[in-house]
């Protein structure tokens, strides 16, 4: 088996190099994907899919672009997703789309999202809604972000209602059309290389982190567990609905094989009380939604969960976590023939280990956590700059577990 | 768990309050489509 989809894989290599045949990328496309259904449904794969890819920043300077000029043109995403394509093994595009084109990040002049110098898409940390604020925010998050909250951290919203109006459909329109332009070239390269699709099927937060992360900020609505914790459960409460909407019900026909992606945030950096009290239960009310919904749950489980690792384990459904620390065999022994566990590869060690110390450390997961299948290859984040790895590493440990990996 | 706004209405809300639109052809899918993406939107720009 091992041998037959190498030579698959070899196969379509040569004949992309004279020139795609159309049937062979269909049937490597649909390999890819089989890999997905079999994972997502329960069952032991041909070999460990491997979803990884590279930040759209790395992309671009892969591609032998000027990162900040990049950002801005167009003109240059087919050729900086075909550069990744072409040199980086995935089963999945290997170039994640932008989550934060600049375009209308600049028309609304944002705060909380800004570009570098270097061209670099950052978020510096910011208090907008004041700690006195919290009965309002209660009582409509919605009609308070729009009235009060945008203005604050949008400063081209800050204005006149007539001028506000223009600025926010203008980067509505900007938004969506970037969206799609971004959306057509991602479909160009599945078509072109073969690749399965997982469709996104919306993103939110834990309520917790959606108060901490553009709201209170994190450093305050730490304070507020302590001074005013009765607010903090009630405003998590108040975006409970909004996140199982943003997740649940904006989505038609949900799948286990679409996602809703939900980066966790705020969890390793708060006590087990404060845990149980602030993060869990709206947390928790969020996914259940979404699996009762019958849609595929996504978490980015970021910094170390280990010690809530049993948490997870109790969630419904059968959910993928990439986790971004923590202990491979625990994490093993607490998941394993429940949910989908990706994640735990060091991605500094693509920059600091050789070739060889970078194979043995994906043997060494593979060796834990693909036993009895549940498993995916993916790195613990993705690299922001291509600076980020050795991308000579990056090329032999992606390849090494297409080919070791297979059961 | 249903959102309740003063900014954001269901199809049904809507159609109270304006019944010259009606059920048929796209005038729901389309009226109701915008409020759904710009709601997105807005969330957008505090994730």
């Amino acid at each position: 088996m091992y041998m037959q989809t190498l030579s698959f894989v070899k196969m379509f290599a040569i004949n992309f190099k004279g020139g795609k045949i159309m049937s062979d990328v269909k049937a490597l496309q649909q390999e890819r994907q089989q890999l997905f259904t079999d994972l997502y449904e329960g069952r032991v794969p041909k070999r460990i899919p491997i979803y990884y890819n590279i930040g759209w920043e790395a992309a671009i300077q892969y591609a032998g672009y000027d990162l900040k000029e990049g950002q801005w043109d167009n003109s240059i995403v087919e050729d900086v997703y075909n550069k990744s394509c072409e040199t980086f093994y995935s089963d999945v595009v290997p170039v994640a789309m932008t989550l934060r084109n600049p375009l209308h990040y600049q028309i609304l002049k944002s705060k909380v999202i800004v570009m570098s110098s270097s061209g670099q898409m950052q978020h510096p940390e910011m208090e907008c809604l004041q700690a006195s604020e919290y009965d309002e925010f209660i009582e409509d998050p919605y009609k308070m972000m729009v009235d009060k909250l945008l203005p604050r951290i949008y400063e081209a919203l800050d204005t006149t209602p007539g001028e506000r109006a223009l600025v926010l459909a203008k980067a509505f329109k900007a938004h969506n059309d970037e969206n799609a332009f971004y959306g057509g070239v991602i479909g160009k390269m599945v078509d072109k290389y073969g690749y399965a699709t997982i469709p996104t099927h919306g993103f939110g937060e834990a309520p917790f982190d959606f108060l901490a992360d553009f709201l209170r900020s994190f450093s305050a609505v730490n304070l507020d567990t302590r001074r005013m914790p009765d607010k903090v459960i009630a405003a998590c409460e108040a975006i409970t609905p909004h996140m199982i909407k943003l997740l649940v019900h904006m989505n038609p026909n949900p799948s286990i094989h679409k996602k809703g992606f939900i980066p966790l945030h705020m969890a390793p950096y708060l006590n087990q009380k404060q845990f149980e009290k602030f993060y869990w239960p709206t947390f928790k009310q969020v996914v259940e939604a979404m699996v009762e919904a019958g849609q595929g749950v996504d978490l980015f489980v970021e910094h170390d969960w280990m010690r809530y690792i049993d948490y997870l384990a109790e969630l419904p459904g059968r959910i993928r976590m990439r986790f971004e620390y923590g202990d491979p065999k625990l994490v093993k022994e607490k998941l394993q023939g429940k949910h989908i566990i990706s994640g735990l590869y060091p991605l500094t060690l693509l920059k600091t280990g050789t070739k060889q110390q970078c194979i043995d450390k994906a043997k060494e997961l593979i060796d834990i956590l693909a036993p009895g299948g549940g498993f995916m290859f993916e790195f613990d984040k993705s690299a922001l700059s291509i600076d980020d790895v050795n991308v000579e590493n990056l090329i032999a440990v992606v390849e090494y577990v297409r080919d070791y990996g297979v059961y | 768990m249903k959102i309740k706004s003063e900014y954001y209405k269901t199809w049904e809300e809507y159609k109270e309050e304006n019944p010259i639109v009606s059920d048929e052809g796209l005038k729901a899918d389309k009226i109701q489509n915008y409020e759904e993406q710009m709601y997105k939107f807005i969330f957008s720009l505090f994730l």
